[in-house]
């Protein structure tokens, strides 16, 4: 009985990490930049696990504590900055905070338009059908 | 020019298990990614598939399927589809869900690495108050409709190719490095060719299947060479790659060196018989060397202490065996961890570790009052 390969966790981490890499590069929620920073550690983390079992010692899980750890001190902090940002622009888009940017970098502007939300279908109505009943009046006999 | 081309030709042609993969998910992730006028979902979701399939056969193993690889590849496999579309979502409600998703497989990878208070501790902490916390926000911060935010990416082309390409260095480097697929052939080779008797039985076997070396095992003084002979060459080749173990380097030498003028004897003695015992304990010390060259390839432990001479370095032993000393293990391969995992950690944390766990408290406490004084709206901003 052969256990999965030390290689094949590795390649596994690496994979992590790279896909929170993109994600970080390429997304504009701040939400969804940080959920991709938090992939990129569990990247390292299942990295360090591995290693713990291969050299069958206990120091690559005390590491990953400390990862989680710092995770979630940094949760805490982002949250806080995000609630601070938005209540300022009204938005979660990473982009309108480039007036940060370097001085010589030139500004992201979007051309292309955003699609136009499809109008809501109005809800369909019964077309009305055969004849108002008549009421009887209806009087009382006292 | 042209050699940069025969260069390129040539690294294709030894790495393309590693390529195509790549190129199949720079695709699937490229074509995903949120932006106004969307490619079709369709085509993204066939390459993603491809790339999944096509790493998985990256580092499928010789050798019987166990609950462990089982459990790996389903894990792995959900870990890396959730991460993809992690990045791709364009709700970032559902982008925290594959979130989620992440964590928990890999907390299922942590299991398989025998590591049960990680997985606990990262589910806790990460699936219950991390994940919990950002829906709260993402519940606060919602908007309607189309978003910049979500609808668009930024430098879609530049961030998948940059990415990947990270990624392939680090599987070529994890390739060279940590890859004992090569020897583990030879290891399955040799434990089926040791159970027959014959000679010529042995000779067949070491053959059978996916042939373990190239035309070069064929250099040399020697004309027609067996294939026993073939097979030892090829596999002293293989440990020039693992470093730094001098038993497996001696071992290498032997073969090198020793092997064919044994041969020439052998094939020229009377006895076949006896060429074929001698085969025999050849392979048997062949699956020995292997297996501890496949258990310590890529090792870089430092230089072991030496209390009389106050060489090497002293290092603590409180989270298991110290990084110079060498690693126990039983039968199957496995290095040896304490069964007390919660117990063990504790150890480790209150001896090695004590400085560091009393700043990341107070790390923890600076972030409270952090998060309490920039989260503040009291009299300054009213």
């Amino acid at each position: 009985m052969n256990p999965p390969p030390l290689h094949n966790f590795l390649v596994v981490g690496a994979i992590l990490f790279t896909l929170g890499t993109i994600g970080f590069l390429t997304r504009r929620n701040l939400i969804i930049m940080f959920l991709c920073a938090e992939m990129m550690l569990q990247g390292v983390a299942v990295n360090l696990v591995a290693f713990a079992r291969h050299r069958g010692n206990l120091q690559g899980q005390s590491f990953t504590l400390f990862i989680i750890t710092v995770a979630a001190c940094e949760a805490g902090i982002a949250l806080a900055l995000f609630l601070t940002l938005f209540r300022n622009r009204h938005s979660l888009d990473i982009s309108l905070w480039q007036d940060l940017r370097e001085p010589d970098q030139e500004p992201n502007v979007d051309e292309e338009p955003l699609p136009t939300p499809e109008p809501q279908k109005p809800l369909p109505q019964l077309t009305p059908a055969g004849h108002e009943p008549t009421q009887r009046q209806e009087t009382s006999h006292v | 020019m042209f050699n940069l081309i025969e260069a390129l030709a040539a690294f294709l042609r030894q790495n393309w298990r590693i390529v195509l993969p790549l190129l199949a998910g720079m695709a699937a992730i490229y074509l995903l990614l949120p932006r106004p006028r969307r490619y079709s979902a369709l085509l993204g979701s066939v390459a993603g598939a491809a790339a999944l399939i096509l790493a998985g056969l990256l580092l499928v193993r010789t050798g019987s399927v166990t609950v462990d690889t089982v459990l790996f590849y389903a894990f792995s496999g959900i870990a890396v589809l959730a991460g993809g579309l992690l990045i791709t979502q364009r709700n970032p409600a559902y982008a925290a869900l594959s979130f989620a998703l992440v964590v928990l497989s890999s907390c299922g990878l942590f299991l398989l690495q025998a590591a049960p208070f990680l997985m606990a501790a990262t589910i806790i902490i990460y699936a219950g108050a991390i994940l919990v916390t950002f829906l709260f926000v993402l519940m606060l911060a919602q908007t309607e409709g189309p978003d910049d935010a979500n609808d668009r990416s930024r430098e879609p082309l530049l961030a998948t190719v940059s990415g990947f390409v990270l990624l392939g260095i680090l599987l070529l480097v994890l390739n060279m490095t940590y890859d004992t697929s090569r020897i583990d052939k030879f290891l399955v080779r040799a434990r089926l060719a040791s159970q027959k008797d014959a000679p010529e039985e042995i000779d067949r076997a070491l053959a059978n299947g996916e042939r373990l070396w190239d035309d070069s095992a064929d250099e040399g003084p020697e004309e027609d060479r067996s294939n026993g002979e073939r097979f030892l060459i090829a596999f002293s080749k293989e440990l020039s790659r693992v470093r730094g173990i001098e038993e497996t380097a001696r071992f290498r030498d032997e073969l090198r060196n020793d092997l064919p003028n044994r041969w020439v004897e052998d094939r020229y003695s009377a006895d076949a018989n006896e060429g074929a015992r001698r085969l025999k304990r050849l392979l048997a010390r062949v699956e020995e060397q292997g297996q501890r060259a496949a258990q310590t390839h890529g090792d870089l432990a430092p230089a072991p202490y030496n209390p009389v001479t106050k060489t090497g370095v002293p290092l603590s032993d409180f989270s298991g065996p110290a990084a110079n000393t060498p690693v126990r293990r039983d039968a199957a391969g496995n290095a040896a961890l304490p069964a007390e995992n919660v117990a063990a950690l504790g150890r480790s944390l209150f001896t090695d570790y004590l400085l560091a766990v009393e700043l990341a408290g107070t790390l923890l406490l600076v972030a409270t009052i952090g998060a309490v004084a920039i989260a503040y709206r009291g009299e300054r901003n009213a």
